[in-house]
């Protein structure tokens, strides 16, 4: 069970942490992985192997949308951009995580 | 959300495209790290291997990502739908003995489905047919309440009722129709005679239908008797006998030799009050008169002729409907004692009233037959079950390999049951054509009658919904065993290349035995009752009715329906017979009310024996009774016990005379002898009737009936015009000369008057025992279906047997054995499973035939004969189809024996 709630977590995480950085700008795979390694080192174990699957699973829910291009140096990739239902669904995470935080910081302070 | 779905629409439209997409943008992906390990100064072999373990899985991401996409269940089924196809085509032997089993099976189900829904469930062409209520009358003793209700009680109730929305009137009533009335007919004008409904005005408001042409009745067509002589008639008749004619509407008909005006016509869906008489018009029930009932229909209390239909107010219960009726009825009963005293109403659905009180037969007769076709498609499906479970360990080796590679075992369970179902299916469809081929064969076998009946056995949308959730059913039941025993395999010994026949061989033998056990059993049962109504029939076919049919034809004639008064008919009916016997074929000429064993029987009382007086309302005894002319026993060949006929002297100025049966005289008089010359009345004021002679017993409603008491009355002091004429002839060689020659006197006396139903006595009766016939005939085929299916089981589970063994037999072979205990060692192995089966199946025959017991005739439900013979039967069949197996593998080389794996 609890291997599970990590994975689950591990997973919501990663979604959260792309749709962040798309909120950004559009990017493709790769350079999603690599800023991902830059921003959080060894905290998440993410691999492409699982960052791939969270991308497809963010397009089946309509949250990022795709499109083939060139990269910098003109290979064909995958381009992933923010569409306007993932910006919503970023404003409301990062409001539930707010009020989350807010009640926690409460329950800390007044203990 | 939109384009989330868009999304998935792609990927179920164009796989290939998205699967290419796939793997492009995953290989990049992988590419770029390749080089950037080379850039770090891994050599080639290297950076592949570090990147492939570095990416984390690329298979397994690109199924995640198939996974991610949400249609992959929709994609798994495609694949197993496919797939199982593929694998049907395969085994081509096995598809069509399976298709074949679960076609008859199924196929039987739906058409007893659909016989039960042409007879019972269909709802009437009206509007919200389930909210069709009918209320019924009926004394407070009895059990069961079918009763109609009289025209004064009937506008009380709906009057004073505060439960319904509106209550309407209807009666059935047959009418001679023709297009002019002059006697010498001319064009068109033939006579016919026609079957339709008295209505009261509100009649098509309350069914919730409408006239395709012209308008229906008003409010005050409903007023006054015989004031609007107008009708609306069916769209077959205006069809069959007035072409369709567009100007109908206004055109004057004569029925009963009396005009009447078209004022519209019904559309084609509406057949009138009753699911299965197709009536041919509707007239004002003020216009009873002139359809042959009594003046006093609008006025007498007790003159009860009108079925009722209504609709409840909204949000109003059955019960609480029904209450309020009985309370309307419970005040009627204290202003009019003598009519209503003692009456209850009863309020059931349209549907629920149908066939109120022959419930027995019918209702009865389909539930049962529904669960004899049940018990034939588990012999059925436990036949492809055992198809299916020798598949599955054929394909052992194939469900292993996917095992290893990683198939859930979910998955494989999955495609085994698709496969089956996808069988089940197939064989369902081809069993609905099964299926209208039964339906067919059980409308011919319906004997001919005189009425409008409709009957309608294909199967309908209702019918196919449920044959295909059987038939979904049915995949799942028989496929689920095996699926689950196939893909349990033993891993480790499949990969070595072992075969079925060493992995568990034990277990799922025990599982097809049982099967097999099973099926025989069942099988068991279903012959037994098969056997049981055959012995039922022959029964019937034997048993004495009390008259004779053999150079006897009938025919119906009604001289009411041209309005001839009772003086007139009178005059009439000794006149033809008279002019009929003068025929020097003719034996004997008679007229009946109706012939014994056909549909509706006349009833007279309470019987008031002389110096007693009249019982308290509702303790006295009724009997049925006939109405004759003279010379009826002579042409039913019934004897006379005692005493004599009717004679013509037997007239309204006579004394009033009776005929009894034994029976009758046994129970009033106590014997024959003593009931000679006593006297009896009717209660109420009627006269004294002489007992002059007594009749043989015999049958008068139903083949199935105990024997009740009989009267015979005479016509010529119980008038009434609606007879059967009777002729009986010295030959059978005569008889349609005889018909001719009647028709002939009786368009010269009127030629107006209609015959109908001219047909052999024999003929009559065949309606009397198409019950007992169709039963065995139906039983018999669920019976050799049975047979069969188990049959093909039990060889193919022996065949079966047998070939896992020929490596042991052999070996035998050589060491010595003979044929004969190679034979005796399968036989015996074979014989225990159909033993225990043929035993199994007697026990739960003798337990479950009892609720046949009511519909046997002079068969015991636990008949020994039947039951031993059909267990020899089996015994029989069980021995050939483990012998002949057995035999194929003892003929065998024993080397190639041996050498068989």
């Amino acid at each position: 069970m609890k291997k599970q709630k990590k994975i689950d977590l591990l997973q919501g995480t990663l979604e959260l942490l792309v749709l962040r950085m798309l909120n950004s700008g559009p990017a493709n795979g790769w350079d999603i992985m690599q800023r991902i390694q830059l921003v959080s080192r060894e905290a998440l174990k993410v691999t492409p192997g699982s960052l791939y699957p969270a991308l497809h699973k963010l397009e089946a829910r309509g949250l990022i949308a795709s499109e083939w291009g060139a990269s910098e140096n003109n290979r064909k990739a995958k381009f992933y951009r923010i569409t306007a239902a993932g910006r919503r669904q970023l404003e409301a995470e990062r409001k539930a995580w707010e009020q989350f935080s807010g009640a926690i910081e409460l329950i800390l302070r007044d203990a | 959300m939109l384009e989330g779905l868009k999304v998935r629409l792609r990927g179920l439209l164009r796989k290939t495209e998205m699967e290419q997409e796939l793997d492009q943008e995953m290989s990049l992906h992988l590419e770029r790290m390749v080089e950037q390990n080379i850039a770090q100064g891994m050599s080639h072999k290297d950076a592949r291997s570090t990147a492939l373990r570095d990416f984390g899985g690329f298979e397994q991401a690109k199924e995640k990502c198939r996974d991610a996409r949400g249609t992959r269940w929709l994609e798994d089924a495609l694949h197993d739908l496919r797939f199982g196809i593929r694998m049907l085509r395969k085994a081509p032997g096995f598809t069509t003995v399976a298709l074949l089993a679960l076609a008859l099976g199924i196929g039987v189900n739906t058409a007893i489905l659909s016989a039960v829904n042409g007879f019972v469930l269909r709802p009437l062409p009206v509007e919200n047919p389930s909210e069709l209520m009918a209320p019924y009358w009926g004394r407070e003793k009895d059990t069961q309440v079918w009763g109609s209700f009289s025209y004064p009680n009937y506008v009380d109730l709906r009057e004073q009722n505060r439960s319904f929305s509106d209550l309407c009137a209807w009666m059935e009533t047959s009418a001679g129709i023709s297009s002019s009335e002059s006697r010498n007919a001319g064009d068109d004008g033939h006579a016919e005679v026609v079957w339709g409904e008295l209505v009261s005005s509100n009649y098509f408001d309350v069914m919730g239908v409408k006239p395709s042409l012209g308008r229906s009745f008003l409010p005050e067509e409903d007023i006054t008797p015989n004031a609007h002589p107008v009708v609306v008639l069916s769209h077959s008749l205006w069809q069959r006998r007035f072409n369709a004619d567009q100007s109908i509407v206004g055109r004057t008909i004569y029925f009963n030799g009396l005009p009447f005006t078209v004022i519209g016509v019904m559309p084609e869906s509406f057949v009138g009050s009753r699911f299965y008489i197709r009536q041919a018009f509707w007239a004002p029930l003020m216009m009873a008169q002139q359809f042959g009932r009594r003046a006093e229909w609008k006025t007498d209390r007790s003159y009860a002729l009108f079925n009722l239909y209504g609709r409840l107010k909204p949000d109003l219960t059955i019960e609480q409907a029904e209450k309020d009726l009985n309370l309307v009825a419970d005040s009627l009963a204290l202003l009019y004692p003598r009519e209503n005293a003692d009456t209850k109403i009863q309020l059931t659905t349209e549907l629920d009233g149908r066939y109120a009180d022959a419930t027995t037969g019918i209702k009865y007769g389909g539930l049962l037959a529904l669960c004899v076709s049940g018990l034939v498609l588990l012999v059925a499906c436990a036949n492809v079950a055992n198809l299916m479970l020798a598949r599955a360990a054929m394909r052992v080796k194939e469900i292993g390999i996917r095992l290893a590679i990683g198939a859930g075992r979910g998955r494989i369970v999955r495609q085994l049951l698709t496969e089956s179902v996808l069988l089940a299916v197939m064989g369902g469809i081809l069993g609905w054509v099964f299926a209208y081929q039964g339906s067919d064969v059980i409308r011919a076998s319906f004997p001919a009658v005189p009425y409008p009946i409709i009957l309608d056995f294909a199967p309908d949308g209702y019918v196919l919904k449920w044959m295909l959730l059987i038939s979904i059913l049915t995949g799942m039941i028989f496929g689920l065993a095996p699926a689950l025993l196939a893909s349990r395999a033993d891993l480790v010994a499949v990969i070595k290349g072992a075969t079925a026949r060493q992995s568990r061989r034990g277990r799922r033998w025990n599982l097809r035995g049982a099967l097999v056990v099973a099926q025989v059993s069942i099988s068991i049962v279903v012959l037994i009752c098969a056997g049981l109504f055959i012995r039922s029939l022959g029964e019937a076919v034997k048993t004495d009715p009390g008259f004779k049919t053999d150079n006897l034809v009938t025919m119906m004639i009604d001289p009411g329906l041209l309005a001839y008064d009772q003086e007139t008919t009178l005059r009439f009916f000794p006149e033809l017979l008279c002019r009929i016997e003068a025929q020097p074929t003719v034996s004997a000429a008679a007229l009946v009310n109706e012939m014994p064993l056909m549909v509706g029987q006349l009833s007279g009382g309470p019987i008031v024996k002389e110096g007693e007086i009249d019982p308290l309302p509702n303790q006295g005894f009724n009997s049925n009774c006939s109405i004759v002319t003279p010379k009826y026993f002579d042409a039913m060949q019934t004897p006379l016990v005692m005493g004599r006929d009717f004679t013509d002297r037997d007239d309204a100025d006579a004394p009033r005379v009776v005929i009894v049966n034994e029976e009758f005289a046994r129970r009033f008089y106590n014997s024959a002898g003593q009931a000679m010359g006593k006297r009896f009345r009717f209660a109420q004021g009627k006269p004294l009737m002489e007992i002059i002679g007594i009749a043989k017993d015999g049958l008068y409603g139903s083949l199935y009936e105990d024997q009740q008491m009989y009267m015979f009355l005479p016509v010529y002091q119980h008038p009434r015009t609606s007879m059967t004429l009777l002729i009986s002839t010295h030959s059978s060689g005569a008889l349609q000369a005889v018909v001719e020659s009647a028709r002939r006197e009786i368009a010269q006396m009127d030629s107006r008057l209609p015959v109908v139903g001219v047909m052999l006595a024999e003929e009559n009766l065949s309606l009397a025992y198409w019950a007992p016939r169709v039963a065995a005939g139906m039983a018999s085929t669920f019976g050799a279906l049975a047979l069969v299916l188990a049959t093909i089981g039990l060889y193919s589970v022996m065949t079966y047997a047998v070939s896992q063994r020929r490596h042991e037999i052999g070996i035998r072979m050589a060491l010595g054995a003979q044929v004969r205990d190679v034979l005796r060692l399968v036989v015996s192995q074979g014989m225990r499973m159909a033993l225990i089966g043929i035993l199994l199946g007697l026990a739960g025959a003798f337990v479950l035939t009892r609720v046949l017991a009511s519909l046997l005739l002079g068969v015991g439900a636990t008949d020994p004969i039947t039951f031993l013979g059909v267990a020899i039967l089996l015994v029989v069949v069980a021995l050939l189809a483990c012998y002949i197996p057995a035999r194929r593998t003892a003929k065998v080389d024993p080397l190639v024996a041996l050498r068989h794996q």
